[in-house]
Formats: structure tokens, C-alpha cells, sequence
């Protein structure tokens, strides 16, 4: 590992509580062997400005135990740092972090992955980030490598449906792909099958490309559940008659009361076969 | 805490080498030193013994030794000898046990008596008895110990050698009383021992429960302890009363062949055994209230404490030491067969 | 409001928050009570030993009480327990460390086993622990013959009784460490090595430090243990007067020649060092006790 020259960011930070905050980053340097080793005043002004890269330049004396979760982060992120190694790699290093910290910290990595120009390698299962942070993002389900590209590319050409499922949430819904189009439950919809696909397609269909709709043009069915309010948007929680559940957002007026029918119309899709 | 394991390793690898290094050079040490493993009571004894013994030896030879003494039960001590312990000579409370290190270990020879003077017996003892002052228990013979108030302190006889002279003497006594009578002996006996409170590992164990923890009515004892309690305690807590017969006590000592010649040890450890039988070293035993070999050499006012009373040999009534040991004090013999009846 | 509203608009409201009287005097005298038998039970088997034990020393004045530790049959006690305690202690120090890592750290073949075995001395009876030695290394034991071929004395000397005594007080390090670095996990070790410190520099750098307090937890735990302990060193030490007895042994010793003041003067300094190391270990608890003992983190 030494050879290799990773440096790692955990989740829990993994600072050593018997030393200052100063030492920590300062402790793969003092790690070396005494040939390898910079010389003492070197050490500390590589240290110096690692802390003022993660605008935490006070805090040298400090022990860890006397810091936030989020200041924690960033000061293994500047020990990691400091031995300046090839790749950097952060295992879902904000997972143990509240939400509104957890975005804030998003913002200064990139910042500090722009200013240094480090390779970094980032793991997570929050799809928001990856696509907030990434300059290239590597999907990966059951083991698998499902598909690396941009952030665009992954959101609007999926390679399959793990890729489309993790980048964001989707309805599954059962398709019959005929003469080019797909129809649900018998209606047509606007979505065009690849060419040759016939007969039993699944379509996964985001939240946002569904429309309330009458009976007269809705793709599917189902009763209000309940609904809520989250970010200024309403989340309207609706059962369908296959059992499941489907979640789509509206916007903050529309207001329904629970029991109540509706039926929604399918604007736009991806197609996968069975 | 700042700890660097390279220098503890280094300590403790030290520390281990010089352990061993040390045990290793015991054997070299003990040339100018004399291991005597002894029984309980002799504590005392063997200090004043070692002492006069060291001083004449290095007016005789020049030679500086040193003397050390072990002590305990004298059953446990002939245990350890066993084991392994490196005793050049052994003092113990009772034939039998020397006799067990020669059978077991053979680091003694088998024909240990033949070696020195009265079969290996520089002084001899008996058994009287210790009570509280006044005798509120009229305790005058051994008799009186089997009385329904009477409680009885003595040591357990399977560690003990100051236990199983006990044993002998009360067993000796009912077999001649009722015209050596077996059956009556060991009843006698078995009804003594119901009386005991507590049995300790050896005769000190015994001395102090009687004498600084209060239990018991009367202690049974070696006479040589019961005095010492005198001295330590003090004449006005307690009486002795010296019954009108008792054992002649067997407290042999012997050179331990095996040992003496690997230590290269021999020559100063047959002098120590032969000083025993010096008139210097009998006073000495007489001054601690043993029953010197010879008489002449010990001071009259010492003699006065050892009245010259009936004394029986159990080797008379029982036969040879390894019938004795046999019949009363290996497993399944009479004390086994009194403890399991008491129950 | 124009007017205040004075509790006796609300009897029945008042009534009800006031807890009945039967019960407050009740829980009292229950607490009272489990109290004073709590503070009974350690007077007598505590309190009441440790000051007897001061009081027959000084029974017949400061001078009786010094000339027992100019005897040197005493200073021969007193170099034999130091001299056991400066080997045993640092011996099961190391170990303690060594195994503690090992078992908290990995798994491997036998982990279970270690375990156990490490326990053993506290399930032995300290007795039959010393007759195990004498079994294995007395002149008829297993390796009896051997020894006695290579002149070595094991039982009945020094190195018996430092083994005696090693054994007994085995278990300590290692046990109060391996639920503590067990809880401590390897994150900080890896963490380290992912930094490129090597193996070595990464356990003493990291994984010491981190059980500094309950290592010297441990350490003045096993130190009392070795400096105290009787059974097992009385089977093993042959009680060779000036050369084989330790401070317990020789507190026996004394007892058994009627010198009592003298065998009372010993055993405080005994009591003493048992008293020192209640005093260190209370104040490591306090201050240390998270570091001390898994289980008590709050986060």
C-alpha cells in the first residue's frame, strides 16, 4: 500500500485522538523512513498550508475530539493530503455527516480538487453527489461495472436499468413494445422502442416525466395515499393496483386528499427489454 | 506515554537470562552453603544449631558457610525433598518420612540409620501436654483427653510428624491400659479425634491456634513446643502437665547422598551432622528443651525440665516403621478408617 | 389576565401532582437502610482488617516496628517480591500487549483457543497452579530428569517462583486489553498504514498510545496480584529461610515463630502497597474511565 501511494479518506474519519490536529497531518511524513523523511520545519510548512488549503489554519493545536464531524472531514482529508499521493481516494466520506454539512463539504472538495489538480476517486450511494462532484462517473451494481461517463451521459443515456435506478428514483412499469412504440396497459405512449424490440419491455418512467391525467388519457391508476410537503414541492404518495407504490412530485397548490383516484399520463421513458 | 518495545523486549530478555543464569549457578553457590530442611518446631533451634556450627567450622577449616534452614510439616518437607528441593541434610519430626524420601527418591540410602549414632537420633522428645493456666479441665493423663468436655488441638497426622506422634502416644497409651487390647486402642483413638476441633498442617499451625487464637482445652504437643509457648507467651496463661508416661519421640536426621554429591557438598554436610553429637550442639538442644543424647553434656538447669519419665517405644507395640507407617497413616489405614467411622 | 390565578382555583389539580406522602418516606428508609448494610459489609471486611493489621504493627511502638525490616531474613523478602514483580510484570506486560493485538486485530486459526487459555489462571486454583509446576519441573516430574542431568533448579528456587507467579497473573493485561482494543477496532491502524508507516512504527505510534491508561490500568493490577500472591508461590518456593520467601511468605513465617508484631509490621507493608494501588486505580478510573474500560463510550 505504501508503494502505491493512495491516500484514504474514511467515512469515520479515522483520526488519531492522541494527537493534535497538526501531527495528524503531519503523520505520514513523520512515518517515513529518516532518509526519506523532509526535515522538521519542512514538515511544518507543509503542514501550514495544507491548513490553510482547508481554511482550518487555527486549529493546529487542537485535538480531534474538540472538532465537528465536518471539520474532522477536512482535516483527514489534509492528512491524506499531505503525503501527496497519486490517487486520492474517499470511501463515502461524508456518509456520517448531516445533510446540510454534508453539502457544504461537497462544495469545498470540489474547490480543493480544482486548486490542487489531486486525482480523486470518490465512493458513494448518494447519487446526488456523485453527479454534484464528478467529472466521470463509474456506476457499479452487484459487483459489476455497469457504465463510466460523464454525468450527463449516465442521466441521459443509461446503459441499464441498475444505472437508471441508482441515478435517481423510477417507476417500473410493465410495456408491450409494438410497431416501434410502447404502449402501457393498451395506451400508446410517446415513447419510441428501439428498433426490432417487440412484445414485453419494461419502462422506467422518472417522477417528473408523469402528468396527472384523465381517464380518458392516463397510462396508469391508482388512489392518493397521502401527500407532503418537502423543498417547496408537494410528494403525493400514490398506490397502484399492482401493489406498489409510486411517488410523484407536484407543485406546492395541488393538494389531494387521500382516497381520491387519479390517473397519470407517461411522457417520457427509458426502455430496457426483459 | 511514550514506550518503546524494542527496550522492553531487550529488559525482559535480560531479566529471563539472568533468572536462569541464576538457577544455574545454585548448585556452584552451595559450596559454602548447607541447605537443612527441617520439621516445624525447630525454627528456633536451628538458629542457634547453624550458628554455633558455622562459627566452629570456620575455626576448624577457614571456610566461610552459611547454613539455611526450611521448615514446615514434616511430611510436606519430606514432599519437597522429594521434588527436588537441595537439602544436603534432612532434620525431620519422624523416621517414617525419611524412609519415604529413600523409597520414593532414593536420594537417601535405605540404610540411613546404620550411619550415625543412636539410628540417626542426636536428641530425642516425647509428648506432654499443654494447658490453660490452672487446668480447669483437670486434664493428668491421656485419659482425661477423651472426657465429653474436653476439646483437643493437634495436627493433622498425614502432614505432620508432631500429628502422628500424637496419634502413637494416645494409641500407645490405650493399648497398654487395657492390657494391649487393639480393638480398644483404636477406639480410644477415634473418640480423641472426634474431640478435635481443628487439624493444622503442622505442629506450629497447631501451637498457635491453641495458644494465640484461644481454641481448645488442652494441646498435645512436642515437649520442646510446649515450653517455647512458656517463653513466648508468657507462664501465666499456661500450665504443662507432663503425663506419667508417654511416646519416646523420633526425630531423626540424615544426609542426602544424592544431593551432597552432586553439589559436591559431602564433606560439609557430614561435619554438620557430625557436630549434632558434640556436647556444644547437645547443651544447644537441651537450652531449646530437647531430650539431648547425652545427658552430661547439658546444663542442670535445663535438665530439670526433662524429668526422666516412662516412655514407650511404638516400635515395641506396632512392630518396624514401615508397618507403622502402613497401618495407621497410609491411605485407607486407621485414621482414614476413624475419619470415615466419625462421620 | 387581570387577575392571578392563585392555586386554590386548582385543588384537585394540586392534589394529584403531589405524590402521595407514604411513599417518599418508604423509598427513604429502604435506601437508607441497603446503605448502611453496604458501608457494615465493607467496614467489616475491609476497613476493620486493614486497621487491625496497622494496629498490631505499631502494638509495641515505632521500634519493634522498624526492627522487623532489619532482619535479613526481611531484605531477602523484600529484594525476592521486587525481584519477581520487575520479571513477572513486564513479562505479562509484553504478552498481555502482544496477544491483546493479536486477538482484537485478527482472526485466525486457534483465536478461541488463545482466549481460553488465557483465562485459565483465573478458573485454577492458585494452589494447584504451584503443584502443576512442581509436577512439571520437581526432581519426579515430566521434566524432572533432564533438569536434574543439566543442573538447573526450577522449583524450590528463584526462577520457580518467578514462574509461579508469572502464571498466576497471566491473564491480567491481556484480558482488561483485548475488549478494549477490540472496541477500538483497526480503523487508526489502517488509517496509518494507508499513510505508508510500516507495521511496526504503525503499533507503536497508534495502537500504543491509544491504550495507554488501560495498559497502566492493567499493569498496576497485575503488580499487586504478583507482589501479593501466596498460594501458588508457597507450593513452588520450598520456604528456604533468607532465599525463597517473598513478603507473603515471609508474613507466614513469621506468624509461625509467635513474632507477631513483626509478621503484622510486614504484612503493612503489604497493606500499604494494596492501598496505593486502590488510590491509583480509583483515580485512573475516574479520569480514564473511558479509556480503561470498552462499552462506556457515550456518543
Amino acid at each position: 500500500m505504501q508503494e502505491r501511494a493512495v491516500g484514504f479518506v474514511f467515512q469515520h474519519y479515522a483520526l488519531f485522538k492522541h494527537l493534535t490536529v497538526a501531527d495528524n497531518i503531519a503523520y505520514g511524513l513523520n512515518a517515513r523512513k529518516r532518509s526519506d523523511r523532509p526535515a522538521k520545519a519542512e514538515i511544518k510548512k507543509r503542514v501550514g498550508d495544507l491548513l490553510d488549503l482547508i481554511k482550518l489554519s487555527t486549529f493546529g493545536d487542537r485535538y480531534p475530539s474538540q472538532l465537528s464531524g465536518g471539520q474532522r472531514q477536512r482535516i483527514a482529508l489534509a492528512r491524506a493530503l499531505a503525503v501527496e499521493p497519486r490517487v486520492l481516494l474517499l470511501d463515502e466520506p461524508f456518509g456520517a455527516l448531516d445533510a446540510q454539512v454534508r453539502k457544504d463539504l461537497r462544495r469545498w472538495l470540489r474547490e480543493i480538487h480544482d486548486r490542487t489538480g489531486q486525482t480523486t476517486i470518490f465512493v458513494t450511494h448518494d447519487q446526488d453527489e456523485a453527479l454534484e462532484l464528478s467529472d466521470r462517473v463509474a456506476v457499479l451494481g452487484n459487483g459489476r461495472l455497469e457504465q463510466v461517463g460523464t454525468p450527463d451521459e449516465v442521466q441521459e443515456h443509461p446503459a441499464s436499468p441498475t444505472v437508471l435506478k441508482f441515478l435517481g428514483d423510477t417507476i417500473e412499469v410493465e410495456a408491450i413494445a409494438q410497431g416501434g412504440h410502447v404502449l402501457v396497459n393498451g395506451r400508446e405512449t410517446p415513447v419510441s422502442a428501439p428498433d426490432g424490440l417487440v412484445g414485453p419491455v419494461k419502462l422506467y418512467v422518472r417522477p417528473w416525466q408523469l402528468q396527472f391525467a384523465d381517464a380518458h388519457e392516463a397510462h396508469l391508476e391508482g388512489f392518493v395515499r397521502s401527500s407532503y410537503r418537502a423543498q417547496g414541492r408537494q410528494r403525493i404518495e400514490i398506490d397502484r393496483p399492482n401493489g406498489k407504490l409510486l411517488v410523484v412530485e407536484a407543485s406546492d397548490n395541488a393538494r389531494l386528499a387521500a382516497g381520491r383516484p387519479v390517473g397519470l399520463k407517461i411522457n417520457n421513458g427509458y426502455v430496457f427489454s426483459n | 506515554m511514550r514506550f518503546s518495545n524494542s527496550l522492553g523486549h531487550t529488559v525482559v530478555a535480560a531479566a529471563f537470562g539472568a533468572s536462569l543464569a541464576l538457577a544455574a549457578t545454585v548448585p556452584a553457590r552451595a559450596q559454602s552453603e548447607l541447605l537443612n530442611v527441617s520439621y516445624d518446631p525447630t525454627r528456633e533451634l536451628y538458629k542457634d544449631i547453624n550458628a554455633a556450627f558455622a562459627e566452629d567450622w570456620k575455626a576448624k577449616t577457614g571456610e566461610t558457610i552459611t547454613v539455611r534452614a526450611a521448615h514446615g510439616g514434616s511430611g510436606a518437607q519430606a514432599r519437597t525433598v522429594i521434588d527436588g528441593i537441595p537439602a544436603d541434610v534432612v532434620t525431620l519430626g519422624i523416621p517414617s518420612d525419611i524412609d519415604a524420601i529413600a523409597r520414593i527418591s532414593k536420594k537417601i540410602s535405605p540404610d540411613w540409620r546404620t550411619k550415625l549414632p543412636n539410628e540417626g537420633l542426636p536428641y530425642t522428645s516425647t509428648v506432654v501436654f499443654l494447658v490453660r493456666k490452672g487446668n480447669p479441665k483437670g486434664v493428668k493423663d491421656w485419659g482425661d483427653l477423651v472426657k465429653p468436655d474436653v476439646k483437643v488441638i493437634t495436627p493433622n497426622p498425614k502432614t505432620s510428624a508432631g500429628g502422628r506422634w500424637n496419634f502413637l502416644a494416645a494409641w500407645g497409651y490405650a493399648y497398654e491400659q487395657n492390657n494391649k487390647d487393639v480393638e480398644k486402642a483404636n477406639a480410644f483413638v477415634g473418640q480423641l479425634y472426634k474431640q478435635v476441633p481443628v487439624l493444622d498442617t503442622g505442629a506450629r499451625g497447631s501451637t498457635v491456634t491453641f495458644a494465640q487464637r484461644g481454641l481448645g482445652d488442652v494441646l498435645p504437643t512436642w515437649e520442646n513446643e510446649a515450653y517455647l509457648v512458656f517463653d513466648e507467651f508468657g507462664r501465666d496463661k499456661f500450665d504443662i502437665v507432663i503425663p506419667p508416661t508417654s511416646i519416646y519421640a523420633e526425630p531423626p536426621v540424615a544426609l542426602v547422598d544424592a544431593n551432597v554429591d552432586k553439589k559436591g557438598t559431602r564433606k560439609q554436610a557430614e561435619a554438620y551432622l557430625q557436630f549434632l553429637y558434640t556436647d556444644q550442639a547437645q547443651a544447644i538442644f537441651a537450652k531449646h528443651h530437647y531430650r539431648p543424647l547425652k545427658r552430661e553434656a547439658a546444663k542442670k538447669e535445663d535438665l530439670a525440665l526433662l524429668p526422666e519419665i516412662k516412655l514407650f517405644k511404638i516400635e515395641d507395640l506396632q512392630g518396624s516403621w514401615d508397618d507403622i507407617q502402613k497401618k495407621n497413616f497410609d491411605n485407607g489405614g486407621l485414621f482414614d478408617q476413624l475419619g470415615k467411622a466419625g462421620r | 389576565m387581570s387577575e392571578a390565578i392563585a392555586p386554590a382555583d386548582f385543588p384537585a389539580a394540586e392534589a394529584s401532582l403531589r405524590p402521595p406522602a407514604s411513599v417518599v418516606t418508604e423509598t427513604g428508609w429502604v435506601r437508607w437502610t441497603l446503605i448502611a448494610v453496604a458501608v457494615a459489609f465493607l467496614a467489616l471486611f475491609l476497613v476493620l482488617p486493614l486497621v487491625t493489621v496497622f494496629a498490631q504493627a505499631f502494638a509495641k511502638g515505632i521500634g519493634a516496628y522498624l526492627a522487623a525490616f532489619s532482619e535479613p531474613d526481611a531484605h531477602a523478602a523484600i529484594k525476592l517480591t521486587l525481584i519477581t514483580a520487575a520479571i513477572a510484570v513486564p513479562f505479562n506486560l509484553v504478552f498481555g500487549v502482544t496477544a491483546a493485538w493479536a486477538i482484537a486485530k485478527f482472526q485466525f486459526w486457534g483465536r478461541d483457543l488463545l482466549v481460553t487459555l488465557i483465562d485459565l489462571p483465573f478458573s485454577v486454583s492458585p494452589v494447584v497452579s504451584g503443584l502443576i509446576y512442581v509436577l512439571v519441573f520437581g526432581s519426579q516430574g515430566l521434566l524432572g530428569p533432564w533438569l536434574i542431568e543439566h543442573d538447573i533448579q526450577i522449583i524450590f528456587a528463584v526462577p520457580g517462583i518467578v514462574l509461579a507467579t508469572i502464571f498466576v497473573t497471566f491473564p491480567f493485561v491481556a484480558r482488561q486489553l483485548i475488549p478494549l482494543m477490540q472496541e477500538q477496532g483497526t480503523v487508526e491502524e489502517e488509517a496509518a498504514l494507508t499513510l505508508g508507516a510500516t507495521g511496526w512504527h504503525a503499533f507503536r505510534t497508534v495502537t500504543l498510545p491509544n491504550i495507554r491508561w488501560g495498559l497502566l490500568y492493567a499493569v498496576l493490577l497485575c503488580n499487586a496480584r504478583a507482589m501479593g500472591e501466596f498460594g501458588a508461590v508457597s507450593v513452588v518456593s520450598g520456604h528456604i529461610r533468607g532465599l525463597t520467601n517473598t513478603l507473603p511468605l515471609h508474613v507466614e513465617i513469621l506468624y509461625n515463630e509467635y513474632n507477631f508484631v513483626a509478621s503484622f509490621a510486614v504484612a503493612s507493608l503489604l497493606a500499604g502497597l494494596a492501598l496505593v494501588t486502590l488510590v491509583i486505580k480509583s483515580v485512573l478510573e475516574w479520569r480514564y474511565a473511558d479509556d480503561i474500560a470498552a462499552g462506556a463510550r457515550r456518543h
